[in-house]
């Protein structure tokens, strides 16, 4: 940016428009030059010529080098890659979600259907009877609208959104009309005309201006509609206002037999929301049945196995990342939803960040050595030099012929990680009974310390901490009841499928596991150690499959950043936001950002040369929740005017002047750093009965 | 002229209160919600950071400042936490190292667990602490002091506050930089001149200081030399390099919202310039207090009903209606947005806006319309933050549904030139000066009848006078005043209504003396 921040030659104009078109788009911009300026608005449309000056990206615009070239058709690449790979992961994730909630979807299904025929059985008004102005007579008790209460056990709805917009699918996809309302809509300030019109506007192709139940009434006797119920989902309840939703409900209740409109509805909290949201009134017209969703960690767990430990795309995390995202939906955040969008933004960083990203797209291929072998060919010698010099082929230096040298390594690091994914599924099987999550034991299986430390028997402390989960495993597993480590048995040669070696032995355990079986069926089946001989054999049994499994695992758990090439498929950085901590760090250590000379030599202390508003926020560190503006005046002009700086910006001032002199002169930039800080937030403005005070509003990072 | 500070700041002054401050409260809670327009902004949801445990040494009143959890890092996703009082205080610029006078306080252990116990992240802490403190105090204070506390602090009604912010922080503040900052301000005081004389003033007024009228102010910020001139450009131009990055994500279908300190203005700017050729860029000035999203919103929608418009009149040359979109809803408009998709995904605007979390964007509503639209499958959107709570303005559901952000952190420490022209500035003259220029104004540009009336009496000395006729003359005359505030009515206890003026007598004779 060759203009100075502080002189743009932006116009003002510019600066105190609420809004302008700085410039159109390619396809917009062609076409509107041959064609008159006819944009409706087009006076605030203004053109930005001279923004970066002189110093822009690209000094010779004529004279692009094929590099240029390059780089563009890599990066083409690279996004297509994102694109292919993300909507393979999101498709893989949409499928585990969806396949954990069919249950709950034919459930409700089953529901909408037994209600709708109990409604008809009630009553079969004619299309001439559903068009009257009025509700049919009928009894209180043939007022009550059918109502489904999801119960979703989840830490925030934002999960659920996917959920009830699959279930509306899967309703509409089986004959149902469906409607979905917001809590927005159903808010007081909308009210249930809003509410109505939302309906309409889903249901009926054309709205009405009046949309009232008529409206709903005549296109719900239209034949093509009248043999389907309605469906409306509310997928947050709590959040809605209790008055609107009553209000619809008496209303949509009087005419529940001329139009079968049900209710489904998400429950965040417990079964008590309705009865405190709802009038007892609009409560008596609801015919209530409970539904409940599978819990988060279900969901969690079926996730990271078909995302993160299969090689679904191609595409995996590093052992910095799983861990952060581990802790952050243990200890923070809880949602599916965050995690998944973390892991999009991490797989969006991978392609941006690594050049030869693309790569990952082999995996998704069915011939993929010839993939990665026509690409290779055609890397510029710029990548070509990249790829040879990656950190982790560099470790191992036994080169021949650098082009097969990639595709072998990229071969050999998909065929690891299949058996790296076996046996971290083998180790999660056998936690399951121990209550062990999938994500724990990955963020372990992808830890590159621990293929670093293989030596079986190093009790250290390192190593103590890295496999705690998977000891945990084996400890589960030398307690299992010997049913039970038969059906484990039985799983893992179906995981193990494709490594002979280890099925093998696992077909050689279970056939001991049956002998020992058939001897002791009937007898103790929680064997403890050193109980009598047949609990030792069985011991002994379990005691093998463990050794089996810690062997393998030794073995095979290697994790994808100790293998060669792993850069192209695996990100490693770690994805932090944190604007309050940052921004409060900008300010308090300057130096590192603007890296002067000046400043740093004095260390940590607050120097006369720095920014302003850094010495001001370093000088309200110094106070409690309110500032005394003269106070803190005075020592910024204390420190700025310090007889040891060496930058004197104002001479005339002197400091034994100071008290009798305008304070303009000296304080525009303390003034300056002051709405800076209000900026950011961190001060607030004296109020008019505490003028002498500022007040400080965020404490700590 | 209030000086709040004055008890606590020595020993000597401890102990001798004035006593006509008594009844003066400038601490009452509710003025802290008061100022601002969104409680979401004004209300600290900081963390103090664990470490920086207060032992009160010497404070008359229990430090009662929470620990919160800190906020962990992670992906700038809001934080969806209770607002909460802003919690405690820590130092303060007087807490010289003296020996503590009273080393400590019984009832509270010095360091982290009680003020740690506190619940400070409900809404209604201020009150429990205030309870808690009621039962601390009275036990472990010694009866003089304690007199001493209720006659002579000003803040005793906010409790743990502003007591904190009273007593002497010791602290066991272990973080080096921190001391480090503390050293450096006691230097500063050290080198003050007059200092040994103020230690035993009070804490400084701002009346101390000759304020400068804020034209004059503004005019002359304008011009401050700029520091580090050249670092800040290559800071900013360093940020160069991760353009294609920026739109690689764009096009991944993220959001970019840049945080950090100093203006992202420009940074943005050239970004969109540079980079974003291929889009149509509209940019939006989140820091004007005079934003109509609708207006944006109706742009964006305009900018596609041309270009489809356009692509028409190549295919098939037939004449489309024009949709008046100002004259929808902006729900209908974001349907329209909604179904624009492009088959050679070029199309594509790209919406700028800075400060995001600008005062005229911090409600609700303009929030939800720019996630939606921000969702609309040919917008993207770049934007930046500056407040440290800007996370808060957004749920879980617009972070990552919606907006979909990206976060970059960018500190720029441009000088925030364009965005700070609309927040009040301190040490401008909002006290005398500027009234008495109001006043002078207001008062010139009266009818000579109704500039002729001071104060006080009513209407009786305006007809002895000739000045009125009538009351309703009267009251016209009044509004005037009252509609500038230089007349105020107060109910007086007799039920009549008084008339004063408030100005401070200086302003007053300032103002007397110049209208003669």
């Amino acid at each position: 940016m060759a203009a100075p921040p502080g002189e743009a030659p932006l116009t003002a104009a510019t600066n105190i428009e609420p809004f302008y078109v700085l410039h159109k788009g390619g396809a917009a911009a062609s076409s509107s030059s041959s064609s008159a300026p006819s944009l409706p608005s087009s006076g605030r449309a203004r053109r930005r010529i001279d923004v970066s000056g002189p110093a822009s990206p690209n000094p010779k615009p004529g004279k692009r080098s094929r590099d240029d070239d390059d780089d563009e058709l890599y990066e083409r690449l690279r996004l297509d890659a994102f694109h292919r790979v993300w909507s393979k992961i999101q498709s893989t994730i949409n499928e585990v979600l969806r396949g954990i909630s069919l249950k709950l979807f034919d459930q409700v299904l089953r529901w909408v259907q037994e209600s709708f025929s109990a409604v008809r059985s009630i009553a079969r008004p004619s299309a001439a009877e559903v068009r009257q102005p009025y509700p049919l007579l009928t009894d209180v008790i043939c007022r009550k609208i059918p109502t489904a209460f999801v119960l979703t056990k989840n830490a925030e709805f934002v999960d659920d959104i996917t959920t009830f917009r699959d279930l509306a699918e899967y309703l509409e996809s089986n004959g149902c009309h469906l409607a979905k309302l917001s809590a927005t809509e159903l808010s007081e300030k909308n009210g249930v005309g809003c509410c109505f019109r939302s309906l309409l506007r889903q249901l009926l192709s054309d709205v009405p201006d009046v949309a009232d139940i008529f409206a709903l009434a005549s296109w719900y006797s239209a034949a093509e509609n009248y043999d389907q119920p309605i469906v409306v989902v509310i997928d947050d309840l709590e959040q809605c206002s209790g008055d609107v939703l009553g209000e619809l409900v008496m209303i949509l209740s009087e005419w529940v037999i001329k139009i079968p409109i049900f209710f489904v509805m998400g429950i965040a909290t417990t079964l008590d929301a309705p009865r405190k949201l709802l009038s007892s009134e609009a409560l008596q017209r609801l015919e209530p049945c409970k539904l409940t969703l599978g819990s988060p960690s279900d969901r969690m767990n079926a996730l990271v196995e078909a995302i993160l430990v299969k090689p679904c795309a191609g595409f995996c995390i590093s052992h910095e990342v799983a861990v952060f995202l581990r802790n952050y939906f243990f200890k923070h955040d809880g949602t599916i939803t965050s995690f998944i969008s973390a892991l999009k933004l991490a797989c969006s960083k991978h392609f941006s960040v690594e050049p030869l990203s693309f790569l990952c797209m082999g995996m998704l291929e069915e011939d993929r050595e010839n993939f990665w072998h026509d690409k290779f060919n055609a890397l510029p010698q710029e990548l070509r030099k990249y790829a040879s010099g990656l950190p982790s082929c560099t470790r191992e230096k036994d080169s021949t012929k650098s082009g097969d040298n990639m595709v072998d390594g990229l071969s050999e690091l998909m065929n690891i990680q299949k058996d790296w994914s076996s046996v971290l599924l083998c180790l999660y099987e056998a936690g399951k009974h121990g209550k062990v999550q999938l994500l724990d034991i990955f963020c372990e299986a992808v830890n590159p310390d621990l293929h670093t430390q293989k030596a079986p028997n190093l009790p250290n402390e390192k190593s103590g901490t890295s496999r705690r989960f998977i000891d945990q495993v084996m400890d589960t597993i030398r307690y299992l009841p010997v049913e039970t480590l038969f059906c484990l048995l039985e799983v893992w040669s179906i995981h193990l499928n494709g490594m002979d070696k280890i099925t093998n032995k696992v077909k050689e355990l279970q056939s001991t596991t049956i002998s020992t079986d058939s001897v002791r069926i009937t007898k103790d089946k929680w064997p403890r150690r050193s109980t009598n001989s047949t609990g030792n054999s069985t011991v002994a049994l379990n005691d093998k499959v463990a050794m089996l499994l810690d062997d393998v695992t030794r073995k095979f758990l290697v994790s994808v950043e100790c293998l060669p090439f792993h850069e192209i498929v695996c990100f490693k950085n770690a994805l932090i936001g944190n604007p309050r901590r940052m921004v409060q760090l900008d300010l308090v250590k300057s130096h590192k950002h603007l890296k002067c000379s000046c400043c740093r030599k004095n260390g940590i202390a607050v120097s006369a040369s720095m920014h302003d508003t850094s010495i001001m926020c370093n000088l309200a560190q110094e106070y409690g929740d309110v500032i005394n503006l003269h106070d803190w005046y005075i020592s910024y002009d204390g420190i700025i005017n310090s007889v040891h700086s060496k930058i004197k910006r104002k001479p005339h001032t002197s400091p034994s002047k100071k008290k009798s002199k305008p304070v303009a002169a000296e304080s525009e930039a303390m003034i300056q750093a002051v709405t800076e800080l209000q900026i950011t937030g961190l001060l607030r403005m004296p109020s008019k009965r505490r003028p002498d005070l500022v007040q400080r509003i965020a404490f700590g990072l | 002229m209030i000086k709040p500070f004055a008890v606590k700041r020595g020993s000597k002054s401890a102990g001798k209160p004035p006593i006509n401050r008594r009844n003066r409260l400038p601490y009452a809670p509710q003025e802290a919600t008061k100022q601002n327009p969104s409680w979401l902004f004004s209300q600290s949801h900081a963390a103090p950071p664990t470490r920086r445990t207060p032992a009160r040494t010497d404070g008359p009143t229990p430090h009662a400042g929470g620990h919160p959890a800190r906020l962990p890092p992670g992906l700038g996703l809001p934080a969806l936490a209770p607002p909460s009082r802003g919690p405690a205080s820590r130092g303060l610029p007087w807490s010289r190292p003296t020996p503590p006078r009273r080393v400590r306080h019984s009832g509270l252990p010095p360091s982290a667990p009680a003020p740690a116990a506190l619940p400070l992240r409900t809404p209604d802490s201020v009150i429990y602490r205030q309870a808690v403190l009621k039962c601390v105090l009275p036990l472990s204070r010694p009866p003089s002091s304690r007199r001493r506390w209720r006659k002579g602090t000003p803040m005793a009604p906010r409790g743990g506050h502003a007591a904190a912010a009273a007593g002497v922080s010791s602290g066991s503040e272990d973080d080096d930089e921190e001391a480090g900052f503390s050293r450096s301000y006691f230097l500063a005081k050290e080198k003050e001149p007059s200092s040994g004389k103020k230690r035993a003033r009070a804490a400084g007024k701002l009346s101390d200081l000759n304020l400068v009228d804020e034209q004059v102010l503004r005019a002359s910020l304008a011009e401050i030399p700029p520091k580090h001139e050249r670092e800040v450009e290559a800071l900013t131009r360093s940020y160069k390099e991760q353009y294609r990055n920026w739109l690689f994500e764009l096009r991944c279908g993220f959001g970019l919202l840049m945080y950090g300190f100093g203006s992202k203005k420009m940074l943005l700017e050239d970004f969109a310039s540079t980079t974003l050729s291929d889009f149509t860029v509209i940019v939006v000035n989140g820091y004007l207090p005079s934003i109509n999203l609708k207006q944006v919103i109706v742009t964006i929608a305009e900018i596609f009903w041309e270009q489809t418009k356009l692509k028409r009149k190549r295919q098939t040359a037939t004449r489309s209606q024009l949709q008046p979109f100002a004259s929808q809803s902006i729900d209908d408009i974001i349907s329209f947005l909604n179904n624009q998709t492009s088959d050679n995904g070029d199309d594509n605007v790209c919406l700028l806006i800075h400060n995001i979390d600008g005062p005229a964007l911090r409600d609700a509503e303009s929030q939800q319309y720019l996630a939606q639209v921000s969702c609309c499958p040919q917008v993207h959107v770049v934007a930046s933050v500056d407040h440290v709570n800007a996370p808060l303005l957004w749920d879980k559901k617009m972070v990552h549904t919606l907006f979909k952000w990206s976060w970059y952190h960018v500190p720029t420490f441009a000088p925030y030139k364009v965005e700070g022209v609309f927040y009040p500035l301190i040490l401008a003259s909002g006290g005398h000066a500027q009234t008495t220029k109001t006043a002078l104004v207001v008062l010139q540009s009266l009818t000579p009848n109704a500039q002729s009336m001071h104060f006080s009496s009513l209407y009786t000395k305006c007809r002895e006078r000739f000045l009125v006729s009538s009351q309703v003359t009267l009251n016209s005359h009044l509004t005037e005043f009252k509609d500038h505030d230089l007349v105020k009515i107060r109910k007086h206890s007799d039920g009549q209504d008084c008339l004063h003026i408030p100005l401070v007598s200086d302003a007053l004779e300032k103002l007397l003396q110049e209208l003669t």
